[in-house]
């Protein structure tokens, strides 16, 4: 590793990726497909398309293939490798990796085909009304997807039916906007080399809009679940993703030039600005704004006043892009250390679990504000309740138990390269000296 | 590691270190090998004994309508082997084996704490000879070995079984915990210079991750315990329907630790595995990044489990299909474990020896249990055969295939490090197939007859349902299985009297602790190695090392060093003997066992306890009057802040005492949510100006406290006496107003579920405050004497800690209790 080329070092965390993907792939697509014809069997079946079910099989099978038939173009490639004979224990990983990756991609494509053809001998959608859940996400889902217009014979009547289409509405619009606007003109230079960061903070605004202006808002004020998506979306998808972006400098070179100066960042106490962004502090923040927020006196205020339901979303907005941004400098210079950024994220994920377990748990309904909507919508208050405790007790608490994962696969590289820095101390005042034949006999 | 014969620092090392004699010594010794090879002999015992039980279990299944035990005493023997097998051999086996390995694996001569350790022992030992004291007695628990309530609650259990049970459980919580805060320090502070996080054996690894997840698993338990104790012993209606409580709740933090805990126990295995798999091929292990991470996904995923063990309790359907998706998930990170082992055994030569025979066997039923897992996890299966004796084939498959068998390999494998004596091979081999053999005949069976409908936990059965053949065969290979326990035990003690003796490296491994003699000296390493990489013995020799000792001042230290790349950092102080922790334990049981006759032994015991800390904490009288000044260049003796041991073993405690007062909000919590009115009708709100003005006087004590740090820090004598004092007399104003508030409620903790949960946190809380108020006290004194100066004030600074720690956690509970009910 030592002294190669940085040429051949990105040709091998490429070789890396490929054999990674190689043996993740198919499990994955399989996981994915398992998931995607469960939830997708109601929507399927209220609209009468089945076929969407046969599209899903097709989908993850290409991919399946695909990835096997990238494992065995690794898998020539590490026995070239392994004939020309340079660093032949990487070629028997590499071997190991690719022959692993094309038995599985096998294995997994036979899987999702036995679990593909018993919708072609059974109707799948026998029994599907039953379920009030089943029919919320069906509708829900038919609801997102489907123009006003459509709307007309699916889900409940009037002002809870959260069908109201997507939104236009300035307040959120305009700002989303701006920042895509400064940041294009910040990062056009750099956008080539940062593609990845460009398309994670891509991805942030692009959540950020489908959760507060699509139809999932207008659903928000009626279904308790539909809210806590709403929350999670912004919290768990967009805040990561734009923390990940790290979209500070190129927003301030986007502003122009004449205006830059007028900002007041940089005039603004930079103590105020240190308090706040204090891990301790964002850590506690972060846990008081959620748990403060699922008190049902404020949860209601929200529901009943636009301004303070503005002020909630900002707040766990705020809170989470602040959490995810201290785990994001885990390791650099003034940040903290990588492991107590996986204790951060790994109680955060406790606290989701605790939390969203409490709701779903709970045999009271707490917001009586959702009674009307659940109602309408064919469910019982607590099923409403109990599927956004679920939602965020599980999804919810993946993410953050996945960042702790992946900050802990960053600690242990830190560790390595720390350690290759600073290779054998020469402590201050002690001697070294070898024993003679640490086992002498 | 011999160095030159006539070495002086070596003899003196030698002399420092030395085990005290006799009776007394045994007492007061705190070597990490001592205690952890006690740890794993007494839980072997415990082993034998819970094996015993299983016999008498199997003789009474072998025939329809058997009467060879009474019902009653039926219900003993499968809650005492539970309780047994799961609290008293497996975790004490394990948590033995790492106090005994991992200063050895990362080239320390001790733990932090020492005398943590052999207070955690004495504990673990009182606690299991007092159980099984019960069942001498005829008086031992009887409600299975999670102990469900109502059956568990006083309605129902009478007798003193459940008490014996309960104080038990809490001894064993505090064993777990105290090695936990112990290794976790050690591996992160005590690592050989250039050890970095990343160059750490796998074993270790393990370790370091499942102490993390008793660290976070193991209060909600303490927490319960405490609950059902208190509605025992006090009377509080934790889980009594009748008076708004939730039976449920105990199943809830009952298995929000019990999933964790069957994974504290299959890492470590998992980390034998990977310690043992490397030696055998004889070549690194393949993929270690990805078997280190995957270690740790286990124990992150397991955490969010602990519903599946509770399907047919009556749960939100639709969540069911989610824990069925992150059950399946935990597979892919222990796929990938095995997948790297079986990835290092291809195609190289592994020699056939008995502890690979273990790891092999281990491999083949992990993943057998790990398949009817799966099954289980699945919410109709699972409806269909809860309480049938095919989750008892499971789960034996996962706990003897996952645990039990990695146990023996590792026995058989360290045995001879330990001893210097090597077992008898051939035996060792025998050892695996009777236990192999027996272990399928017993549980393989049982799949099938639990499939047919057999419940588990009934005493007999009615002959002609078509189970005899499964239940003959089961009770006759139990005794198979037994025949190979008895052949290990025949094999330690003969290798005792034949003393076949062992090199240094009999298995030609990589990692520090072949490094030493066998058995290594009292002190382990004389010159600290310098680490390369994962397997420092087969790089390049001689070994390179660092000499700490000063030839003219040989001290009992070791060293210290950073935690993220290993560099040397300190001379780390290590306690020598001491009678202390003895006492400390024997003052608890008081304190715990008496609970069970009259509560006024609790205030009692906590006094006799605090007495056997003063004496345990109290500075030795040999010199260190004043800190001798640090020569430039040296290694400094006394450190402060974050590089400081006592610091990171306080920090976590924190931890672990934020997780019982979380869990205890949460349980709160959770009694208002099966709640529609809050407080319960009848009862007014809690006093809410007079708590608030309380809390915000201890809110407040910190700002002195703050100031006194930092006057210490410079030196200021001053200061630090006047900030302490006006923390002080906060904290005293902040407990006498909790009192008055106190004395106008117009209910007890016995009135209702609300009333007991507003009694325990504040009590709790209380408690916090009395900890803070002694610890306080002390420094206060020590401040007086002009003890403290900028180069020795961590006491100051642990106590500091510790306030803030009860000052945030006051603000909890005040917030939980007076002002959540006004908003929510």
């Amino acid at each position: 590793m030592v002294g190669s080329e940085p040429g051949a070092e990105t040709s091998r965390s490429s070789g890396r990726l490929r054999l990674w993907i190689g043996v993740l792939g198919a499990p994955f697509a399989w996981a994915v497909h398992l998931l995607a014809r469960y939830s997708l069997v109601p929507v399927a079946c209220a609209a009468g398309a089945t076929y969407l079910l046969h599209m899903v099989t097709l989908a993850c099978g290409s991919a399946v293939i695909a990835v096997g038939i990238l494992s065995w173009s690794s898998l020539r490639r590490a026995r070239a490798q392994q004939i020309r004979g340079d660093d032949v224990e990487a070629a028997q990983n590499a071997l190991f990796m690719a022959r692993g990756g094309v038995m599985l991609s096998g294995l997994f494509l036979l899987v999702i085909l036995a679990e593909a053809v018993p919708a072609f001998i059974q109707d799948p959608c026998i029994g599907e009304e039953s379920s009030p859940v089943a029919s919320w996400i069906a509708r829900s889902g038919a609801a997102l997807l489907q123009p006003r217009a459509a709307m007309a014979g699916v889900g409940p009547p009037g002002d809870l039916r959260g069908d109201a289409g997507w939104s236009d509405e300035p307040a959120i619009l305009g700002p989303l906007a701006l920042a895509a606007l400064l940041y294009l003109r910040g990062a056009w230079s750099s956008m080539r080399r940062r593609s990845w960061q460009a398309a994670a903070f891509a991805g942030g605004l692009l959540t950020l809009a489908f959760a507060l202006l699509s139809p999932l808002d207008a659903l928000a004020g009626a279904l308790f679940s539909a809210h806590m998506t709403q929350h999670l979306l912004l919290m768990t998808v967009a805040a990561p993703l734009l923390a990940l972006a790290a979209p500070g400098a190129a927003l301030s070179r986007g502003v122009p030039r004449g205006l830059r100066r007028l900002l007041p960042v940089r005039a603004c106490a930079a103590g105020v600005r240190r308090a706040v962004t204090y891990p301790l502090t964002v850590w506690l923040l972060h846990a008081l704004v959620v748990a403060a927020w699922h008190l049902p006196s404020l949860y209601g205020a929200a529901l009943r006043s636009s301004a303070v339901h503005a002020v909630e979303h900002a707040s766990l907005f705020g809170a989470s892009l602040l959490f995810f941004q201290v785990l994001m400098r885990a390791g650099a210079r003034g940040g903290i250390g990588h492991g107590a950024a996986v204790l951060y994220a790994f109680t955060a994920s406790l606290g989701c679990g605790a939390l969203g377990g409490l709701l779903a748990l709970a045999r009271v309904p707490l917001y009586l504000e959702h009674r009307a909507g659940a109602a309408a919508w064919g469910m019982g208050p607590l099923d409403d309740q109990q599927l956004a405790g679920v939602l965020m007790w599980v999804p919810g608490g993946a993410v953050y138990s996945g960042a702790a994962l992946v900050l802990f696969t960053a600690w242990l590289r830190a560790s390595e390269r720390a350690a290759r820095r600073l290779e054998i101390p020469p402590a201050p005042g002690h001697r070294e000296r070898s024993p003679e034949g640490p086992c002498s006999e | 590691m011999t160095y030159q014969d006539d070495d002086p620092v070596e003899r003196s090392l030698a002399r420092i270190f030395a085990s005290p004699p006799g009776l007394y010594g045994w007492l007061t010794n705190v070597n990490h090998k001592v205690v952890g090879l006690r740890f794993m002999l007494t839980s072997l015992v415990f082993f034998l004994i819970g094996g015993v039980e299983a016999l008498l279990m199997r003789m009474q299944l072998t025939r329809p309508s058997a009467e060879i035990v009474s019902p009653e005493r039926f219900g003993q023997l499968f809650t005492m082997h539970g309780s047994t097998m799961m609290f008293l051999f497996a975790l004490p086996f394990l948590e033995g084996l790492a106090i005994y390995l991992v200063p050895l694996m990362i080239g320390a001569r001790d733990m932090a704490f020492p005398r943590l350790n052999a207070f955690g022992y004495f504990v673990y030992l009182i606690a299991g000879v007092m159980l099984h004291g019960s069942l001498i007695a005829g008086q031992a628990p009887d409600a299975g070995w999670y102990n469900y309530v109502p059956l568990a609650g006083p309605g129902y259990s009478t007798g003193p079984n459940i008490d014996y049970w309960v104080t038990m459980l809490t001894f064993l919580e505090v064993a777990a915990l105290v090695a936990a805060v112990e290794l976790i320090v050690t591996i992160f502070k005590q690592r050989a210079p250039g050890m970095s996080l990343s160059r750490m054996p796998p074993f270790v690894w393990a370790i370091l991750v499942a102490a993390f997840m008793i660290v976070f698993a193991m209060p909600p338990l303490v927490l319960a315990s405490l609950l059902l104790a208190t509605d025992r012993f006090a009377g509080t209606h934790f889980f009594n329907v009748a008076a708004g409580g939730e039976p449920l709740l105990w199943q809830h933090l009952f298995w929000f630790f019990g999933h964790p805990d069957v994974y504290i126990l299959l890492v470590p295995a998992l980390g034998i595995g990977s310690a043992i798999v490397p030696v055998s091929a004889r070549r690194p292990l393949v993929a270690y990044t990805a078997v280190v991470v995957s270690t740790v996904s286990i124990g992150v995923i397991s955490f969010g489990l602990w519903v599946h063990h509770m399907y047919p309790a009556g749960l939100p359907q639709l969540g069911m299909s989610f824990f069925t998706a992150a059950s399946m998930m935990i597979t892919v990170p222990s796929g990938v474990t095995i997948f790297a082992w079986i990835a290092t055994l291809w195609r190289s030569a592994p020699t056939f020896d008995a502890h690979f025979l273990f790891l092999l066997g281990f491999i083949v039923l992990l993943i057998l249990g790990g398949l009817t897992g799966i099954m289980l996890a699945s919410v109709p299966l699972d409806w269909q055969v809860t309480d049938t004796y095919f989750v008892v084939a499971h789960f034996h498959y996962v706990l003897i295939g996952g645990v039990v068998f990695p146990i023996f390999g590792a026995i058989h494998f360290w045995w001879p490090k330990m001893t210097g004596a090597h077992l008898h091979e051939r035996l060792g081999k025998v050892t695996f197939w009777l236990m192999f053999v027996g272990f399928n005949l017993t549980f393989f069976p049982m799949h099938l007859v639990g499939l047919r409908g057999m419940a588990r936990r009934s005493y007999t059965y009615l002959p002609g349902q078509g189970w005899e053949l499964d239940n003959i065969l089961a009770t006759a290979g139990a005794f198979v299985f037994a025949g190979g326990v008895f052949a290990l035990l025949f094999n330690l003690v003969a290798s005792r009297l034949l003393r076949a003796p062992a090199t240094p490296d009999p298995w030609s491994g990589g990692t520090l602790e072949w490094a030493v003699g066998s058995p290594p000296p009292d002190y382990n390493f004389r010159l600290f190695p310098i680490v390369r990489d994962l397997y420092p013995l087969w790089g390049e020799r001689p070994l390179r090392a660092m000499e700490l000792d000063d030839p003219g001042d040989v001290r009992r230290e070791t060293l210290a060093t950073t935690v993220l790349d290993a560099q040397p950092d300190h001379r780390l102080d290590l306690p020598g003997p001491s009678i202390w922790p003895f006492w400390l334990a024997v003052a608890l049981t008081v304190c715990f066992l008496g609970a069970a006759v009259d509560l006024l032994f609790v205030p009692f015991g906590a006094l006799l306890a605090f007495a056997a800390l003063v004496g345990w904490f109290w500075p030795p009288r040999d010199g260190r009057g004043s800190p001798e000044p640090v020569a430039s260049g040296a290694l400094p003796r006394s450190v402060s802040g974050s590089r400081s041991t006592v610091l990171w073993g306080v920090a976590i405690l924190i931890v672990i005492e934020s997780m019982v007062i979380l869990s205890l909000q949460v349980s709160y919590f959770y009694l208002r949510v099966h709640t529609p009115t809050w407080p319960p009708e009848g009862l007014g709100s809690p006093d809410f100006g007079a708590s608030t003005l309380a809390t915000a006087l201890f809110a407040a004590s910190v700002v002195p406290v703050v100031w006194a740090e930092r006057g210490i820090a410079r030196g200021d004598q001053r200061r630090l006496r006047l900030g302490l004092v006006t923390g002080l007399g906060l904290v005293v104003a902040y407990g006498a107003l909790t009192l008055l508030e106190w004395r106008h409620r117009d209910y007890t903790w016995a009135t209702n579920a609300y009333a007991s949960a507003v009694w325990t946190i504040g009590g709790y809380q209380l408690m916090h405050v009395g900890v803070v108020f002694l610890l306080g006290s002390c420094v206060t004194a020590l401040a007086f004497t002009g003890y403290f100066l900028p180069t020795r004030r961590v006491a100051v600074q642990a106590t500091a800690l510790y306030w803030y720690f009860a000052a945030a956690s006051s603000l909890l509970s005040w917030g939980t209790v007076y002002l959540a009910p006004r908003l929510l």
